[in-house]
Formats: C-alpha cells, sequence, structure tokens
C-alpha cells in the first residue's frame, strides 16, 4: 500500500536555515511538555469525507450537551417540590437561560440523530467488521447511553410529560424484575427518584460516555480508520495527518452549534404543565414513538421487548454479519435488513405520531 | 502505512496458486462453520436475556388499581383541564368518581358539585377554578403564581427519617419515590418566538457561526475528492 504525504516540501538549504515562525516555536514548545505532535499521525484522506466525520461531529454535540448543562445545573432545583418552577426560572429570569435551556435541548436531539447516522455509516460501509467487532460493540452502548440521556433528561424537567415517561420507567423496572431494582421508587426511599436521576443524567450517565468515548478513540487509533470500501486497497490513497480530520469536524461542528443556535431562537422550549399522578394525557419524546405504539399493541412489555430486542440485534451485528465483503452492494441480506428494522421503526413512529395517547399506566 | 485489516480483506481466487485452492476452499467451509456458530451464539443471547426477564414479569404489566382518593381525582380533573381540555368525557369522569367517592378527605364536595355544573355548561374556567378551591389550593391566576393546597399530597406517612423539614409554616413532608411533590397543575409555559435583543444576538451569532464553519470546511476539505480517487484506482486497473 503506497501513500503520498500532501503538503511537505522537500528540504532545501534555504528551507533548513530559515528562521521557524512563532505560530511554529509556540508549537514545538507545547510538544515538548504535551506531545501533541503524536496527533499529526497518517490518516487516510476519505476519513475527512462528512461521512466519515459524523463520529467527531457526535462528539462535538457532546460538548455542546457538556456547557450548556453546566449553565443550566447553576439554576436548576433536583427536588419534586421545586424542579418544574427552577425550570420556568431558568426560561423567564436567567440571563440567556431560555436560549441555553432550548439549545441543550436540540443539541439533544443532533446527538441522537448524529449518533444513529454514524451507526449506520459504520454500518453501511462494514466499520464494524473484523477486527473492529469490540468498537462496534462499544459504540452500541454509548448509543444506549445517549438515549438514557435523552429520557432523564426529559423527566428532568418535571411536567406532565415528563413525569409520565418516569412512570412508563418505573413499571419497566417492575417488569424487569430483580434487574430493574434501580428503577424502583423503594431503592432508596428517602429519596425522590427525580434527584436520582438528576445524578444519573449530569455525572452518571456523561461519566461513562466519556470513558467509553475514550476506548472507542484508542480502538480506533489503534485499527487505523477503516479503509473505504468503494477504494482498492492498492488505490495508492493520499493520507492527510490526523489533526487535519480534527479541523475539518471542528468546520462542520461550527455550522452545527450555528444551525442549533437558530432552532433554539426560533423554536424555543417551553415546560409542561406540572405532574399529576394518575393521568396518561402527553406523548413521549418523538425518538420513543415506535416503543409507544408497541404498547398500544401488545401493552407496557412492547416498550421492553422493543428496545431489548433493538440492541440484542445492534450487539449481535458482528457477529452475524461476518462476511468480509464491505461493499453494501454485494451485501444484499445485509442491507435488507437494515430497510426492515428502520422501516418498521419509521412506521411505528409515524402512527404514534396520529394517535391519542392512551392511558396504560395505572 | 500498514491496514490492519489487509489480512481479513477478500481473497481472489485468481491471484491463488492452484495448489492452495483445497486449503481456500477448505478456509471457506471453515468460515461458514464459524458464521453458523457465531449465529447460534447470538441466538442463544439472545435466547437467555429473554428467559431471564421473561421470568420476572409479573402476571400484570399493569400497577395497582385506579385512586380512590377524592383529593387526588379532583388533582387528576384538574390537569385534565389542563392538558387535554378537550376532552371533555375524561374530566367529567373524574369529577363523577369524586363525587362518589368514600375517601372525600380534605376536599370541599359541594364546591366539585358546582364544577359538575358548569362543566355541563361548558365553561371550563370556572370548573377549573371551582375544583382548585375544593381542595384548598389557590385559584390559578397566572403561570406565575404557584398554588399550593392545604398539605403536600403524600401518599406515605411522614416516617422516613431525614424527609421532614422544618418550615416557618410547620413541618414539611418533602416528596420521595415517585411522588410528585407538586400539587395543582400549572399552566403550561410557552416561551414567545419575539425577538429580543439577546435572541437577535445570539441568531446573528449563530448565522455567523454557519457562514465560518462553511468557509473553514471549504478550505479545509481534502484535495482530492472520494470521486477522483475512485476514478484514478479504475484508471489504474485496481478495481477489484
Amino acid at each position: 500500500m503506497t501513500f503520498a504525504l500532501h503538503r511537505s516540501k522537500p528540504a532545501t538549504p534555504e528551507t533548513v536555515q530559515q528562521p521557524r515562525s512563532r505560530r511554529r516555536r509556540a508549537v514545538d514548545i507545547i510538544d515538548d511538555r504535551l506531545g501533541i505532535k503524536a496527533l499529526q499521525y497518517p490518516i487516510p484522506e476519505h476519513a475527512n469525507n462528512l461521512a466519515w466525520s459524523l463520529g467527531g461531529v457526535t462528539a462535538a454535540t457532546l460538548s455542546v450537551l457538556i456547557v450548556t448543562g453546566l449553565v443550566l445545573a447553576q439554576w436548576y432545583n433536583p427536588v419534586p417540590e421545586a424542579a418544574n418552577a427552577s425550570v420556568r426560572y431558568i426560561t423567564k429570569s436567567v440571563f440567556l437561560g431560555s436560549f441555553v435551556r432550548s439549545l441543550h435541548f436540540w443539541a439533544a436531539q443532533a446527538m441522537y440523530v448524529l449518533a444513529g447516522l454514524h451507526l449506520l455509516r459504520i454500518f453501511i460501509t462494514g466499520s464494524h467488521k473484523r477486527p473492529r467487532e469490540a468498537n462496534w460493540l462499544v459504540g452500541v452502548a454509548m448509543f444506549a447511553l445517549v438515549i438514557g440521556a435523552v429520557f432523564t433528561g426529559t423527566v428532568l424537567k418535571w411536567d406532565q410529560e415528563g413525569f409520565e415517561a418516569l412512570g412508563h420507567n418505573l413499571e419497566i423496572g417492575k417488569l424487569l424484575g430483580g434487574l430493574g431494582f434501580w428503577f424502583s421508587p423503594k431503592f432508596a426511599g428517602n429519596v425522590s427518584i427525580l434527584t436520582r436521576l438528576y445524578v444519573a443524567h449530569v455525572a452518571i450517565i456523561p461519566g461513562m460516555l466519556l470513558g467509553l468515548l475514550a476506548i472507542h478513540a484508542m480502538l480506533v487509533k489503534r485499527h487505523g480508520i477503516s479503509p473505504h470500501p468503494n477504494l482498492p486497497q492498492a488505490s495508492g490513497e493520499p493520507v492527510e495527518p490526523f489533526t487535519h480530520h480534527l479541523r475539518r469536524i471542528a468546520a462542520f461542528a461550527l455550522v452545527l452549534v450555528g444551525i442549533l443556535g437558530i432552532l433554539a431562537v426560533v423554536w424555543p422550549r417551553g415546560v409542561g404543565p406540572t405532574p399529576v399522578e394518575g393521568i396518561e394525557v402527553t406523548k413521549p419524546p418523538w425518538m420513543f414513538w415506535w416503543l409507544f405504539t408497541l404498547e398500544n399493541w401488545v401493552g407496557l412489555k412492547g416498550i421492553l421487548w422493543g428496545t431489548g430486542g433493538l440492541f440484542a440485534l445492534l450487539a449481535a451485528v458482528p457477529f452475524v454479519d461476518r462476511n468480509p465483503e464491505r461493499r453494501w452492494r454485494r451485501r444484499p441480506i445485509a442491507m435488507l435488513s437494515l430497510v426492515v428494522v428502520i422501516g418498521f421503526i419509521v412506521v411505528l413512529t409515524i402512527l404514534m405520531g396520529v394517535t391519542t395517547p392512551a392511558q396504560h399506566l395505572g | 502505512m500498514k491496514d490492519p485489516t489487509s489480512k481479513n480483506a477478500g481473497r481472489d481466487k485468481a491471484l491463488v496458486a492452484p495448489s492452495s485452492r483445497v486449503t481456500v476452499v477448505h478456509d471457506e467451509l471453515g468460515g461458514a462453520r464459524r458464521t453458523i456458530r457465531s449465529a447460534r451464539a447470538a441466538f442463544a443471547v439472545i435466547v437467555s436475556f429473554a428467559a431471564t426477564v421473561a421470568f420476572a414479569i409479573p402476571a400484570s404489566a399493569h400497577t395497582g388499581e385506579a385512586t380512590t382518593k377524592a383529593s387526588l381525582l379532583v388533582r387528576q380533573a384538574i390537569a385534565l383541564i389542563v392538558n387535554t381540555p378537550r376532552n371533555e368525557m375524561a374530566i367529567e369522569d373524574k369529577i363523577k368518581d369524586a363525587l362518589d367517592s368514600n375517601d372525600t378527605a380534605g376536599v370541599t364536595l359541594d364546591l366539585v358539585a358546582q364544577a359538575q355544573k358548569t362543566l355541563a355548561s361548558g365553561d371550563l374556567h370556572a370548573t377549573r377554578t371551582l375544583l382548585e378551591r375544593s381542595i384548598g389550593a389557590r385559584p390559578h391566576l397566572s403561570p406565575a403564581m404557584p398554588v399550593a393546597i392545604g398539605s403536600t399530597p403524600a401518599a406515605q406517612p411522614a416516617t422516613m427519617p431525614g424527609t421532614v423539614i422544618d418550615t416557618p409554616n410547620g413541618p414539611m413532608q418533602m416528596a420521595v419515590g415517585d411522588q410528585t411533590g407538586s400539587g395543582v397543575a400549572e399552566d403550561p409555559l410557552s416561551v414567545s418566538t419575539d425577538l429580543s435583543g439577546r435572541e437577535l444576538g445570539a441568531l446573528i451569532v449563530s448565522i455567523v457561526a454557519i457562514a465560518g464553519g462553511v468557509v473553514l470546511a471549504i478550505r479545509f476539505r481534502p484535495p482530492i475528492s472520494l470521486r477522483q480517487l475512485r476514478a484514478r484506482a479504475v484508471e489504474g486497473g485496481g478495481v477489484s
């Protein structure tokens, strides 16, 4: 496999004798202490394609969520008596509070979508195949954590919709028997479950996400960026330093943050009514709609089976799809399975969109 | 750059010496067997998970019986007015259940009965006000004014240590477990989309960010596109 290093100039006596620029000297000083030049390792050029940068853009979205979340946490009160009121306070009385809260919301939507697109790209290009099976599993675990963050986040605003989401979660915890002990309100009877979900949302889930992200990144470094399936092995694809990949991700992320900012201004988030137990009158966030269609069909266990089934399928992918072929045109069974699963989720989502919420709890 | 997947690339029989074709066929059969074993393993994992969960499922997926406490039924009726004001049948059912309840502690039934009449006449605002008064809550005036009832609607007695706090108005039971901690449903808060100076500034910054990001993305794009790379590969005869 041959590579050509771009933008390298042949050494000449003139270039050797020219004094280093201030920027280059600064980089050298920092590199002496932090070893940042190690980031300049070569990666194939196709990695700078947008589709191959989705993972990095998802990570950038996580950064937005962390920053806006830190701001919101200064004014949010995670006890049931005050949670909803504190969200209203943030929205109405904190400087740019409504904008920050809306930015947090839209960044959460974007993270879910980008993580899903990244997962899709990995599957379609066969980048989950040997030897990257473990990294696929790490990615699936991260996707599960993203969904967990979206769920806990919607509960935290402690309005009718958030409380009903919690109610579903508690009932599913009962269905899980011993496995659902953490979701039981009796697990820590002296603390509201809202407070525990707050801890999960701001510490447990982000902590686990960042830990898995580090493993994910190390495994990518270990295995290298997967080759593009449409480029033959001996195509002589040029390489670029990884730092060029980082700056391209930064550019994409800047566009994304701008879009999220516009959404936050044009479609700001309000707060629902304070919750009352025993009624079910709201719909969950759109990413959970397909599960609630299953609930309408078979009851609460539909949510459990739907979630469990989806993640069991995702976890099984690298062990079932072991054909070394990576081009999507030559993987008809894999692509057909993908279309069926996505089609199933989309149809069930649309069905929920046109359905009135029904009573399932209590 | 070493490609760690090179050893896993699909084998091209044309490049394999004839004497090694038996080995290739044997390897492919082995690969098929591995695929079947992996599928079995995955299936076993899924079945095991399902069995674990199946044994944990109680007889019914639903919770206990619906409440019969009039105070909660009235709160539910108010919440239905706030959340689904067009669902008058459900609101009427809750009011009727509250009037028929055996446990009417903390509820002024006369006011609930009046609310039933105002609901029949179509006046939701009066219905809601009467229901709020029936449980001792201050009637809704605006979303900014939280309403409070005489005591927190705690389902549990104040026996859990560390959950009762002293307030100027006396001891107060904090909400624990899955209690809402809230009294009567407040109106939802909608945010105006009128642009203040701050929102306008945020909008301008966002637009500048998009423009800057697009410029940088174009500036930093790879010198050779994927299409050009593929064309090169085809010209070089390297496409398999």
